[in-house]
């Protein structure tokens, strides 16, 4: 049952990551056709919230 | 004697002059063609957005933990691991979320020059969405600004559709609860007072 589980969030930490990288560029991308920069405040929430995703789907798949 | 209502658009200082330095996205303008006015939507909506997804994650949360205290999967030896990843991954969902609904939000403009209606949308996965709407070509047949709810009526966040008595474009330009929808219907009855004494001469 511990595995299943363990894959499972594996799954979802991995669908997550892959929307982050969606959302990182499209952000981008936006940025460079409107010429408006990305808030600094954003900047770094997107930043954390990436490391989190990757240690995360680390932590569980070494668990 | 006759009473001036309005002053023309076009003898209008630019939106650097009126806006200070605000930052503005790129917008390609023709010659003689002034912006007048650039607004997002308004901040309660985006709030009003960012606030749901919060609260659903913050309840999955919480049956998660109820369902796992109660034993019904067996599985309380893992009980604080599991419990720990699952908050770690609604925390991560809710801010990816957050982070997604601000951008739609900031990247969307509506735009008035002195020669179109714009509204440009940059926060997209395929391209950018660029509705256009070219005065000198079209003309307005009604300015109509209606609130979609009680609490925007009250909060005065209005709706502002423009309706054209134009075969090619049937359908109204909407501005969905701008900013300050007063200086948007202003600055459409001026251009609109503009192009009808333009017309007269």
């Amino acid at each position: 049952m511990w595995m299943w589980m363990q894959v499972l969030l594996e799954l979802l930490f991995l669908v997550l990551f892959m929307f982050f990288g969606l959302i990182i560029f499209t952000m981008r991308r936006a940025a460079s056709l409107s010429r408006l920069p990305i808030p600094p405040q954003l900047q770094v929430a997107t930043f954390f919230t990436g490391i989190l995703i990757f240690i995360c789907l680390l932590s569980i798949f070494l668990l | 004697m006759e009473r001036i209502l309005f002053q023309a658009p076009s003898k209008h200082t630019t939106y650097e002059r009126i806006f200070g330095k605000q930052p503005i996205p790129r917008i390609k303008l023709a010659p003689n063609e002034h912006i007048l006015l650039v607004q997002r939507q308004h901040w309660l909506l985006l709030l009003e957005r960012m606030f749901f997804p919060c609260i659903a994650l913050f309840l999955i949360v919480f049956l998660f933990n109820y369902l796992f205290s109660q034993n019904i999967l067996g599985m309380i030896p893992y009980f604080t691991v599991i419990q720990f990843y699952v908050f770690l991954l609604s925390l991560a969902i809710a801010v990816l979320l957050e982070i997604y609904i601000f951008m739609d939000w900031y990247y969307a403009f509506y735009v008035i020059t002195t020669k179109c209606l714009l509204h440009m949308h940059f926060f997209r996965i395929g391209g950018y969405y660029f509705d256009e709407v070219f005065l000198d070509q079209i003309s307005q047949q009604e300015i109509s600004r209606t609130s979609s709810n009680i609490i925007y009526d009250l909060l005065d966040i209005y709706d502002v559709a423009i309706y054209f008595s134009h075969i090619e474009r049937p359908e109204p330009f909407v501005f969905h609860a701008p900013s300050n929808s007063a200086a948007i219907e202003d600055i459409l009855e001026e251009l609109t007072v503009e192009k009808i004494n333009r017309g007269r001469r």
